[in-house]
């Protein structure tokens, strides 16, 4: 599995969305389950898969796929595309 | 094996949920859990743990941060819920506020009063939830801050705040080592081994009130089981132990008795200590047994001969030493030892056979060994299987009576018929009324007894205190003593009396005293006292429960008559008890 389809997987599990649904855009404004709990759940099953800690002000902007994917890229963790 | 994620913990949750409601042969109970912080999650992991050990939790978890509020308002949702335990998690931070950021601002005496305060206030919660309910209640101690504000000088004060908080554990662990209902779980000794740098993620908390890490709440859920399962009856009994590479280093039957590792010596230490602290176990009661691929022989000079052998011959009550599959020898044991499979646990340092032993017989607790021995003395000390309520004189002695019953089938094996046998072994019975002697081992009965039981009643301390003082329930519990000892209380009898009928609630022996004609004279003494009260009918009752086969066919057996489903005894007619055995009131 390479980092996006783990982030994917995790995304889909955490939501209980469909993971060839999840884009960029997938995020606060189109999924009802993004809410406050799950934000912090996914925040840490990234942290056990990626073996990072965020920052407070970095999980304060994870409002869609997008957000994250760019402070995982900051944090060195590689996407291919 | 690999700790799952919290979220595999929710997913596997969701699944069980949607599978709808346990089949039969889990046991119940209701829990409540009342916290100070955001407690999301705790209620997932622990109903899957509990899941795992055939346990169907019914789990309520107090409004947030209302904790108060639910215990002291007699109709909130917690009482409502009617829970058999009850959790109150209060973490220090909640209870204290900001005496942890100005503790050091104020009096030695100010902070004494203050902590005092706190702990008063504390305890009037669980005055009323012992009020309330006839939970057992598990309260949190506190965490003790790492930090202060003193530094290297907190504790040159006569009281700082780290000692204000240590001293607030130890009043709250001393006021309820009597009290049989409240169990106080350390909460700062957990934090302790887990590290209090990773216990709390101050991001989550900041963010979300969230004061354990989402990862570690099913460690301490995990420890939550460890209250659970006695309550339940459902404590392991007997720990079943591999030899070579297990209790010492290197193959006997190879290596030769001198050329195994076992005693202080760099490779020997490890298994020594690994012996001391399973030595320490059996003299807490729990019964150990051998199950090796060995010639019985060699093993028999270790234990008779190897001078560093903590474990001998008379700690075994069941040795299985043979060539045999390790599965066959195990169901072997249980038969032997007249147990379940599911009071088993398993230790073997080979993981092929443990993997064939967790897949044939899966009510074995196989324990997940690992590879260095220097951790085995770590994986025995945190092995919580074995945990009771209380401890009574009957267990620290109960290993040594499964060794002793090793000697009454020798015994018997000579003997030329049962008759003869049991004759023999001269028996002598004696019954005890409920005190404070006797009452946690008769709750202890109802709790572990599943075989030899004919209603499955489990009672607390509290509900055979609470029969005890009513007239109208008659309570005697067995003791019975041979020429081989004393084999403790063994057998209890509770009836309810209801003016010329008395109904038989619970009746029960424990299952290593059968087929020695004990039940007639449990049965039969009670039959003869409601004789003297002028009863006309005992009234028997048979509850199957999946596990009570051996008990079925008892009341037919000492002469009652099925009648409507229950057994009816013709009480003025007397029952003539076995002359073999003697009866001392």
């Amino acid at each position: 599995m390479n980092n996006r389809e783990k982030m994917y997987k995790i995304l889909s599990d955490v939501l209980g969305i469909d993971i060839n649904a999840i884009d960029g855009s997938t995020g606060l404004e189109n999924v009802e389950s993004w809410d406050s709990f799950n934000v912090i759940l996914l925040v840490s099953e990234f942290e056990q898969a990626f073996n990072i800690k965020f920052t407070m002000p970095e999980v304060e902007c994870f409002k869609s796929v997008k957000d994250i994917t760019d402070v995982l890229k900051k944090r060195n963790v590689e996407f291919l595309d | 094996m690999a700790m799952k994620t919290f979220n595999e913990y929710l997913k596997e949750y969701k699944a069980l949920v949607k599978q709808g409601s346990p089949g039969a042969g889990h046991k119940k109970i209701k829990v409540a859990l009342a916290a100070s912080f955001n407690v999301s999650g705790f209620k997932e992991v622990l109903y899957v743990q509990c899941r795992q050990q055939r346990i169907a939790a019914d789990i309520y978890v107090a409004a947030y941060a209302q904790y108060n509020q639910e215990i002291l308002d007699r109709s909130s949702g917690l009482y409502r819920h009617q829970p058999d335990v009850i959790i109150l998690f209060v973490d220090t931070a909640s209870h204290l506020g900001d005496y942890l950021f100005n503790a050091s601002e104020r009096s030695d005496r100010q902070r004494r009063n203050f902590v005092s305060g706190k702990r008063a206030g504390l305890e009037s919660l669980i005055e009323a939830l012992e009020k309330n309910t006839r939970a057992t209640i598990i309260v949190h101690n506190f965490e003790v801050p790492a930090y202060s504000p003193l530094g290297i000088l907190e504790n040159k004060q006569p009281f700082g705040m780290k000692e204000s908080i240590e001293d607030l554990n130890r009043q709250l662990a001393g006021k309820y080592k009597k009290d049989p209902r409240v169990y106080v779980y350390d909460f700062a000794a957990k934090a302790g081994r887990i590290g209090q740098q990773d216990i709390l993620d101050h991001k989550m908390y900041y963010m979300g009130d969230i004061k354990v890490d989402l990862q570690l709440i099913s460690s301490i859920t995990a420890d939550y089981l460890a209250y659970i399962r006695p309550m339940l009856g459902a404590s392991r009994k007997c720990l079943v132990l591999d030899l070579d590479n297990t209790l010492w280093g290197g193959v006997v039957g190879e290596e030769g008795i001198e050329g195994i590792r076992l005693g202080p010596t760099p490779e020997g230490r490890s298994y020594w200590e690994f012996q001391k602290y399973i030595l320490s176990l059996f003299k807490q009661g729990v019964i150990l047994a051998i199950n090796s691929k060995n010639t019985e022989k060699t093993v028999l000079q270790v234990l008779k001969e190897h001078p560093h052998m903590v474990l001998k011959e008379e700690h075994f009550a069941a040795m299985q030493i043979n060539w045999e599959n390790k599965v066959t020898n195990m169901k072997a044991i249980a038969a032997e030892l007249n147990i379940g499979l599911d009071s088993l646990v398993f230790m073997d340092d080979d993981t092929f056979n443990r993997e064939v032993m967790a897949r044939e017989l899966p009510e074995v607790h196989v324990v997940d060994m690992p590879d260095d021995p220097a951790l085995y003395l770590k994986t025995v000390q945190e092995l919580d299987v074995f945990s009771v309520l209380q401890i009574t004189r009957e267990d620290k002695g109960k290993s040594r009576m499964y060794a002793q019953n090793r000697q009454r089938q020798q015994f018997e094996k000579q003997s030329a018929d049962i008759d003869q046998y049991l004759e023999g072994l001269r028996m002598n019975v004696t019954f005890f009324e409920p005190s404070a002697l006797t009452i946690p081992r008769m709750s202890q009965l109802t709790l572990k007894t599943n075989q030899w039981n004919m209603t499955t009643r489990r009672y607390q301390e509290n509900d055979i205190a609470a029969m005890a003082a009513d007239d109208a329930w008659q309570i005697r519990a067995m003791q019975v003593e041979d020429k081989f000892g004393d084999n403790g209380i063994i057998g209890l009898i509770i009836v309810k009396k209801q003016g010329r009928v008395w109904r038989i609630d619970t009746c029960l022996m424990s299952c290593r005293v059968i087929g020695r004609r004990l039940e007639e004279v449990l049965v039969g003494s009670m039959i003869n006292l409601a004789k003297k009260a002028g009863v006309e009918e005992m009234v028997g009752e048979f509850i199957p429960s999946g596990k009570n086969g051996p008990a079925m066919d008892v009341f037919r057996q000492l002469g009652f008559k099925q009648d409507n489903g229950m057994w009816i005894y013709p009480v003025q007619q007397g029952f003539s008890m076995p002359g073999i055995i003697k009866v001392r009131q």
